[in-house]
């Protein structure tokens, strides 16, 4: 018997024998940093951190028109860049959360443009994205030339640990300031996310959320586990959607969530299978509902799918792309960044799916966000942008457990 | 660790000059040991580090431990989860048993052609196949709308029952497998035995064949049990609209995809449940442990005599389809509708919206396209190392007088305790942190690689019965004449095991096709597999070309399991 409990013993010694072998040389280097100093002291304490000066800029928003050192004025500069990248052997390769088809139209038009350029992505998660750039950057090994992502949170953190390389992209004048995320961060698309509904089920559909908490306050039982949107604690968009919303609307906000979150929200981690539970009648509302998930089902689903912008605030998914320290092919990022900023970039992507934003393409862009502003106004656009609280994990916290006690979860 | 085998091995040819056994079954542990350890280490050295391993800032600490095991919450989802995961063995386990005994071993009426569904749900990826419950089953479903409309009472699929049933039927076909192909090498001098004593068949069937499951029973509960703790897809798509949570979905939210990113606490979920692990194959090792009991070949074995079940057949025969019209078909049509349909609702006839829009998509896109073939690349060949080094394995563990086979058991099945994801960032990091292999870090044989040590455990435990069931009068034999361990187990144990390699070979090649969490950390451009290209469509919320490449993959799947039945004479969904 005793043997037995022994022969289970054994392998985790083992490991923990390993595990002390390999953990050794860096625990004893780390070991006097205090483990309860927060994270933003952290950095500012870090003598190498070469990006305190970036952190604070990132910290205030985008600062407009302040100058970088890596902005290419000239065209002589500007054909240096080209040179450059067709001396970067290692092809260019993207961390992205698109997919094949958005980025199809872009590739393409890219590659037409700069043929030597051997562009390759890869479709990681919000989060992933930094994840893998980071192990990978610790250890040396290639890793993402640029960054593309929706997670405000995260963007800053790697913009405080100095991974980012600012570089100011010669669209920077034509693109809005509201866009520019922080120096060196510019916005892919401004993706909104709209509310929905089954139109043979719904005869009144709300056109903000105060219309639909209205809704809910009329006839509470009716709505029983009849709405949808985004699970706020289990995924990054739906946790950014709420965030900025609240942002906006406040306490009163907090209070028409409430009324709604009576009726058993069913939270979901994806935006497909909200709309699949409004085409079937398994929710007949949805809100924060991603639009480029919404149009794809049209003509199709005309007769059953209806959707709005949300006339109390809309949050704009803005997708930040930025260059990485260790970019192998930091020459090659660039030309790629100046390309999706550029006119001829923003129909690309609008091509493959996503939501253009630069003016000058409004009438030519498949989806623009002119066509939203429009029916809402600027000052309901929430885009999603680096909200310095957001690096604080108490508001975090508190933020995610409020909304869980109101949607009852 | 090296220091101490080292010493061992020095002894070894002490006890046997002129034989390479010692350091070959030592080389076997060290590599299980090794595959092992070589993701689980960084995993064990983040459980005591307050930051990340790559953030050079880390420190040491415990609070990653007194924070998870002082959250109320965290002791609700492990309950929860243990309620869930031994709910979900019982029926999967029951179940299995069942149809192998009534497909294999009884004159049932339609038993050739209904063998053929059995194993079918167990080929799609469990992602797609929580959908396509919803798809039928769902609070909208089509299959609830009929019910509903003739006034019968209806059900939530979107409970902890609702979840237990989709996973029992998606894990069922483990049971289902390794019940027939014990049943399939037992020797039917038993039951005739029995006959003749004066029982009846199924005093016979009770008594004599259901005992002789007892190892693949033991061993089918354990990788049910512990695949279901681990199993990721079902409860999130399911679980998470009602807000239900399970140790697989709470590591999830807590570490990957919410709010924060909890490295540690991951971490230290993970060891835990490894601990669990090792309480459960402490006692699967107990239950087998007379191993003499279980054994079955001895001398030459013939066809068994069927159980004639009499006027039963057809209620029998009647109930079976039921099962499989419910839980196997009306799922895949599910998958099917979504498939071949740009959208799919009740309130529009579904013949307007019929494309194969989605299948151009998965097929015209180069990096879709080369997914499946990478797939199919890793299956074939990836499976084949695997299964070899898996039977190896398992004659170490139960037909070598190594030191440290009891270890190499419990080795053997700590993979399948690590969250997938978990399997993933470790092998990142030891890739990255061990110099001189970069080189093919970035290729589909580090999936491969991957692959295998995550499913060892599928691997040892569907070829373990079989070793248990073949006599050691035989190997011994050979060893008095003269033969080595390795002799014994080229030519007369890998032998005699063949049936059983064959089947863990499909097995392992079905698996591979679907696997997606350990892949999603070291996929890199061109070496994407089908799961990781399903996630990827999953994220963007594309339905429909997530059933296109899941029909593909189906195709694939039942390509290989008709071509090794053709080919190498294996019959996976029958005994």
């Amino acid at each position: 018997m005793k043997k037995k409990y022994l022969s289970a013993l054994l392998p985790v010694l083992l490991l923990s024998a390993l595990l002390v072998a390999c953990g050794d040389s860096p625990t004893a280097t780390t070991a006097p940093t205090t483990a309860a100093a927060t994270t933003a002291a952290a950095t500012t304490a870090k003598a190498t951190g070469a990006a305190t000066t970036t952190a604070a800029a990132a910290a205030t928003t985008a600062a407009s028109g302040a100058a970088t050192t890596a902005a290419a004025a000239s065209s002589g500069d500007y054909n240096k860049i080209i040179e450059d990248s067709k001396k970067e052997t290692n092809g260019l390769l993207i961390y992205s959360i698109m997919d094949e088809k958005n980025w199809s139209p872009v590739i393409k038009g890219f590659n037409a443009k700069y043929p030597w350029v051997k562009l390759q992505t890869l479709n990681l998660g919000s989060y992933e994205v930094f994840e893998r750039y980071y192990s990978e950057s610790a250890s040396n090994a290639r890793t993402g030339d640029m960054i593309i992502t929706s997670s405000p949170d995260a963007w800053q953190d790697f913009i405080a640990k100095g991974e980012l390389n600012v570089y100011k992209s010669i669209e920077d004048e034509k693109v809005p300031d509201w866009t520019k995320l922080a120096q060196g961060v510019y916005t892919v698309s401004t993706d909104p996310l709209v509310i929905t509904w089954n139109k043979p089920l719904v005869k009144e559909p709300p056109k903000t959320m105060a219309d639909l908490a209205a809704l809910v306050q009329k006839n509470p039982s009716a709505f029983q586990g009849k709405i949808t949107t985004y699970d706020a604690e289990k995924n990054a968009t739906g946790f950014a959607a709420f965030w900025f919303w609240i942002k906006k609307n406040g306490e009163n906000g907090w209070k028409q969530l409430e009324t709604i979150g009576q009726t058993k929200v069913a939270a979901r981690t994806s935006g497909g299978p909200m709309v699949d539970a409004n085409l079937s009648g398994e929710n007949t509302i949805g809100f924060f509902v991603s639009l480029i998930t919404v149009l794809p089902k049209f003509p199709q689903a005309e007769p059953v799918l209806g959707w709005t912008t949300i006339g109390d605030g809309t949050p704009i998914i803005t997708r930040g792309m930025g260059i990485t320290k260790k970019a192998a092919s930091p020459n090659s990022a660039k030309l790629l960044m100046d390309y999706i900023l550029s006119a001829d970039g923003q129909i690309a992507f609008a091509d493959g799916g996503l939501t253009a934003y630069r003016a000058d393409v409004a009438d030519k862009a498949k989806l623009h966000l002119s066509q939203v502003e429009k029916q809402i106004g600027k000052d309901n656009l929430l885009p999603f942008t680096f909200d310095p609280d957001l690096r604080d994990q108490a508001k975090k916290d508190a933020f995610v457990a409020r909304w869980k006690k109101t949607f009852g979860r | 660790m090296v220091t101490q085998e080292q010493t061992v091995e020095t002894q070894a040819p002490l006890v046997k000059p002129r034989s390479f056994d010692r350091p070959i079954q030592w080389g076997i542990f060290i590599i299980t040991a090794l595959l092992v350890i070589f993701p689980a280490w960084p995993i064990l050295f983040q459980s005591v580090m307050d930051k990340p391993l790559y953030d050079p800032t880390r420190s040491f600490t415990v609070s990653n431990f007194t924070r998870v095991l002082s959250n109320g919450e965290f002791w609700g989802v492990l309950l929860g989860t243990l309620i869930y995961a031994v709910c979900t063995t019982f029926l999967a386990v029951i179940i299995g048993a069942a149809l192998a005994i009534l497909l294999t071993r009884t004159d049932m009426p339609g038993r050739k052609w209904l063998s053929i569904f059995i194993v079918v749900p167990f080929y799609v990826s469990p992602l797609v196949l929580a959908f396509a419950w919803i798809t039928v089953f769902g609070p909208q479903g089509y299959f609830t709308n009929l019910i509903r409309n003739l006034g019968l009472p209806i059900w939530d699929l979107y409970s902890l029952a609702g979840i237990t049933i989709v996973t029992a039927t998606y894990y069922m076909p483990y049971a289902y497998l390794y019940c027939t192909s014990t049943l399939a090498l037992a020797d039917p001098q038993l039951e005739a035995a029995a006959r003749i004593g004066g029982a009846g068949p199924l005093k016979a069937l009770w008594s004599v064949t259901v005992p002789l499951m007892r190892p693949a029973l033991v061993f089918s509960t354990l990788l049910v049990l512990v695949s279901t703790i681990e199993l990721l897809s079902i409860p999130l798509v399911l679980g998470t609209p009602t807000n239900i949570n399970v140790l697989a979905t709470y590591v999830y939210t807590n570490g990957i995809v919410g709010v924060r990113t909890d490295y540690g606490g991951i971490a230290v979920i993970s060891m835990l449940t490894v601990l669990l692990v090792t309480g459960l194959v402490a006692l699967q090792s107990k239950l087998v442990a007379q191993e003499r009991r279980f054994v079955t070949v001895g001398g030459k074995a013939a066809r068994p005599r069927l159980l004639k079940l009499g006027g039963l057949r057809w209620v029998m025969s009647g109930l079976v389809v039921l099962y499989i019209f419910i839980a196997i078909v009306l799922p895949l049509l599910g998958i099917l509708a979504q498939a071949f349909t740009s959208i799919l609702s009740p309130f529009i006839n579904p013949l307007t919206v019929v494309t194969l829009d989605n299948f151009d998509l998965i097929l015209s896109t180069p990096a879709y396209s080369q997914s499946i073939i990478n797939s199919v690349l890793i299956a074939v060949i990836g499976a084949a190392v695997g299964v070899l080094f898996m039977a190896l394995v398992a004659l170490t563990v139960y037909r070598s007088d190594l030191p440290g086979r009891k270890i190499l058991s419990y080795l053997a099945l700590y993979p399948r305790a690590f969250p997938g994801i978990i399997v993933g960032i470790g092998f990142l990091w030891a890739f990255l942190l061990i110099p001189g292999i970069g080189g093919i870090r970035n290729t589909i044989w580090v999936l491969a690689l991957a692959f295998i040590m995550r499913h060892l455990p599928l691997g040892f435990t569907s070829i373990s019965p079989a070793v248990l069931s073949i006599s050691p009068e035989l190997d011994r034999a050979a060893r008095v004449s003269g033969a080595t361990w390795l002799g014994v187990a080229r030519s007369i144990m890998l032998p005699l095991l063949r049936p059983a390699l064959l089947s863990a070979y499909v097995l392992l090649m079905i698996t591979f096709l679907k696997e997606y969490a350990v892949a999603l950390f070291l996929f890199a451009p061109g070496s994407q597999v089908i799961g990781t290209t399903l996630i990827e469509l999953w994220r963007q919320g594309n339905g429909g070309p997530i059933s296109a490449l899941a029909t593909i993959q189906l195709l694939i799947t039942l390509l290989i399991v008709v071509l090794s039945r053709k080919v190498l004479g294996v019959k996976v969904y029958e005994g």
